[in-house]
């Protein structure tokens, strides 16, 4: 089939920000099909908008054009306006570098980034033309994922062929070589192809498994074939100085989420927050050293004109000498007026140098994580800071010239109790009078999720707090923060974490329920507006699945978890261990 | 403000073409600022917190139109020369906006924002149709005392707005196949889109809401006691 240029132009006549489906940004890659051996598509299961702002599929855009015999383009989800355009005028998901179906694509990978895009990966491979179920695709595309959901895709697992764990860069060009290699020599057998590909490091063919169940309580995996894995180690880049960087990222043309410059200094994180599955999955700490980092810095502003840097890692303030880096490139930045600013920002490596030298950016706010309102809770999670941490990092913040502060707080945390919860806004509080003095008050915005147990982390046993009990403690919230002038309180949608703590933590027998919920038009369930949990409950009802058995459950440490086969690198005994610490500190300063 | 002393003001005309038709006015003010970024260019900032490049831009393009006369205008702390200027940029941008013309213009002259006041579009009818059919629409369309139409716009209360007085001309053109030339008011002091004028034609409202025309803007003028002058 030839491109379908011709129909779009039509349809994106119609629609709102048709410069979401265009394709021809600056730096996008543009190769010939013909020219090379496997044709792959990334695709990003949300907006345009959230999926340009990620990072992540970008170095995998790098990683694979950079090779001569290898194309990669993308496909974002289209909205609601161009899904129903598409439908009723027949014209299936394309990939947007060359307007191409992306049925007649090598490879199709979905990036995993969230369980609440879920929906829309089937709505994509419904779109695209594709049968849902794996088993029922014996040509077309293979049907890849990866990203942090991947180290538990169960839910996701009938409908996929593959699932990479960990670092894409060096694993995803190799995967695809050897899946066109495979596919010449089993002349398109496609169990065969997956059978052969398990053997690679970091690969998970879910199909070469099957879950065993008593009723619906699951009790390990079975594996089906032997060339698989028992358990599958996820691929690990060693060098970052060394591994291929979008230092030449697509610029979009219409306004995204986070549009700038991203670096990234390093990746891992070695804190040790319990409840951080990032902390665990993207481990071991590996830095880019300050040279290359310089080097990549300069090359991105010059091949982008973005006038904002934006240093991005788990927690950038904790790269060593982050000060002396930061100085040093705002002094040899490339372009005028560079801004350069740090996403996620430690309160006790927060200096009032580094104050200093972003404070171009004083304008808007500054972020900090304290996650929890007191001491007792901090400890049980491991966030190991003080308010004496915190008193310091806002002092050298205000001295700097800020005046607006970002607060992330989580409620529902194990061992929490409504104290801690008041203690949030009393935290808040103590920190407003200690800066009472100055001039100008404070503006603080609050912004608080729900704790959700993830897969492999250390409270991956942990229940997540009913959801009745969560808008409990959402209205003592609000109450415990009336009265404080100059704070702005929100949060997270509660209904929604409920639903990711189920699916975080699902088994395959969430399939069926994810694609009837998908039948009976949820999407972009990440989306306030579009997310209802009525027509979820609807599609568990059918399914005759207990949402609550998967939330609220405390896991005991000798039961089998869905995700025992899938390897972080961190084994289960160091995440136990970690658990009962958690529990010991509770202890030590008592709660429920 | 400018923080520093701007030495040159450089005009410029560029045209965008079917592949970035369907960028905003936004968009395309981002695009080039971005290009300029690129072409490492000795820009002028304005002062205050957000310190951003002084670049002016004709009036909007509607979305889904592509032009041959797009205008901007850019200071410059230093000279360039004009050639240099649009090679340069040209570079830096992709092939679907491109600049025509580059010329230093004076400091003191008004931004083009505030002297164009007349947009030239050509309208290509999809499919068939007859020139007797067009001269036909036009007639009883410019019979008309009023034109009337609600304007709904994001955020804002629809308003009632009379076209007609913001139509200048309306004739059949094109040799083999019949197009419209439409010069209408456009810029600072109120206008018409293309669009809107062509919905009010008899007969041709189109399915789905969908505008049957093809449509190009050919040019962009300053319109003064009868006479139509290029802004550069």
């Amino acid at each position: 089939m030839a491109d379908l240029r011709e129909v779009l132009d039509k349809l994106l006549a119609q629609v709102q920000k048709p410069a979401r489906y265009l394709g021809n940004e600056w730096n996008a890659v543009h190769k010939e099909h013909d020219s090379v051996a496997v044709r792959a598509v990334i695709a990003f299961p949300d907006l345009y908008e959230v999926g340009m702002s990620n990072l992540g599929w970008k170095v995998l855009y790098e990683a694979v054009n950079r090779e001569e015999d290898l194309l990669l383009e993308r496909v974002f989800a289209p909205a609601g306006d161009m899904e129903a355009l598409m439908r009723r005028w027949g014209v299936p998901l394309f990939a947007l570098e060359s307007a191409r179906p992306v049925k007649e694509f090598d490879v199709l990978g979905f990036s995993l980034q969230y369980e609440l895009s879920y929906t829309n990966v089937l709505n994509m491979l419904d779109l695209a033309g594709l049968p849902l179920y794996s088993s029922r695709r014996q040509e077309g595309p293979l049907i890849i994922g990866g990203g942090p959901c991947a180290f538990n895709p169960e839910p996701l697992a009938p409908f996929f062929d593959l699932f990479l764990l960990g670092d894409g860069e060096e694993a995803l060009p190799e995967l695809l070589r050897a899946w066109a290699e495979l596919t010449r020599e089993h002349s398109g057998n496609r169990r065969e192809i997956l059978a052969a590909l398990s053997r690679r490091e970091g690969v998970y063919v879910p199909s070469l498994y099957r879950p065993l169940y008593r009723g619906k309580v699951f009790q390990g995996m079975e594996r089906l074939d032997e060339r698989a894995p028992e358990r599958v180690r996820k691929r690990v880049v060693r060098d970052l100085d060394r591994a291929p960087f979008p230092c030449a990222p697509i610029v979009p043309y219409t306004g995204i989420v986070h549009d700038r410059a991203a670096l990234e200094l390093f990746r891992g994180c070695g804190r040790g927050c319990r409840f951080c599955q990032a902390g665990i999955v993207y481990r071991p700490v590996r830095r880019r050293s300050p040279e290359r980092l310089k080097e990549m810095a300069r090359e991105l502003l010059q091949a982008t004109g973005y006038e904002e840097l934006s240093l991005v890692s788990l927690s950038s303030s904790d790269y060593p000498e982050i000060d002396a880096l930061v100085r040093d490139l705002a002094a040899e930045s490339p372009v005028e007026k560079l801004r350069i600013s740090l996403p996620s920002l430690r309160l006790d490596a927060f200096s009032g140098a580094l104050a200093d030298q972003i404070r171009q950016e004083r304008r808007g706010s500054l972020t900090f994580a304290p996650e929890a309102g007191t001491e007792r809770l901090r400890r049980i999670i491991r966030k190991e800071i003080d308010e004496g941490d915190l008193y310091r990092a806002v002092g050298s913040a205000v001295e700097a010239g800020w005046k607006q502060f970002k607060f992330y707080f989580m409620i529902g945390l194990p061992g929490e109790t409504e104290r801690d919860v008041e203690g949030i806004a009393d935290l808040v509080r103590r920190l407003l009078d200690h800066f009472a003095g100055k001039k100008e008050r404070l503006r603080i915005s609050v912004s608080v999720a729900t704790f959700v147990p993830k897969p492999h982390t250390p409270f991956q046993w942990e229940p997540q707090l009913e959801l009745s009990r969560v808008k409990e403690r959402q209205r003592l919230l609000k109450a415990a923060f009336k009265g404080l002038r100059s704070v702005e309180l929100s949060y997270h949608d509660a209904e929604a974490s409920f639903l990711e703590a189920v699916f975080a933590r699902g088994d395959r027998l969430l399939a069926p329920v994810l694609e009837r919920a998908w039948r009976s038009g949820c999407r972009f369930d990440g989306w306030t507006e579009q997310f209802s949990l009525e027509r979820w409950r609807a599609a568990f009802q059918e399914e005759k699945i207990h949402p609550e058995s998967y939330a609220y459950r405390r896991y005991a440490y000798e039961e089998p978890l869905p995700w025992d086969h899938l390897s972080p690198g961190v084994k289960k005994e160091a995440l136990l261990r970690e658990h009962r610490r958690a529990w010991e500190e509770a202890q030590r300063h008592g709660g429920e | 403000m400018a923080e520093s002393d701007p030495r040159i003001k450089m005009r410029f005309q560029f045209v965008k073409g079917d592949e970035l038709k369907y960028i905003s006015h936004l968009d395309t003010m981002r695009l080039l600022l971005r290009g300029l970024r690129r072409g490492a260019f000795p820009l002028v900032f304005s002062q205050g917190y957000h310190p951003h490049p002084l670049l002016g831009l004709s009036p909007p393009l509607p979305l889904g139109v592509t032009s041959e006369a797009e205008y901007g205008e850019i200071l410059l702390r230093e000279a360039v020369p004009p050639g240099e200027f649009m090679r340069r940029l040209n570079g830096c941008l992709p092939g679907g906006l491109q600049l025509v013309r580059a010329a230093e213009a004076d400091l003191s002259e008004p931004p083009l924002m505030a002297v164009i006041n007349a947009a030239l579009y050509r309208a290509f009818p999809e499919g068939e149709e007859g020139r007797e059919a067009l001269e036909e629409g036009i007639r009883r369309l410019l019979e008309r005392k009023e034109i009337p139409v609600i304007r709904k716009r994001q955020g804002k209360k629809p308003s009632r707005v009379d076209l007609r007085p913001h139509i200048f001309a309306i004739r059949v053109a094109g040799e083999e196949e019949p197009c419209l030339e439409l010069l209408l008011r456009t810029g600072s002091s109120g206008g018409a889109s293309p669009g809107e004028i062509l919905r009010e034609l008899p007969g041709k409202e189109g399915a789905d809401g969908q505008l049957p025309w093809r449509l190009h803007r050919a040019g962009l003028y300053i319109y003064r006691d009868g006479f139509l002058r290029e802004p550069m």
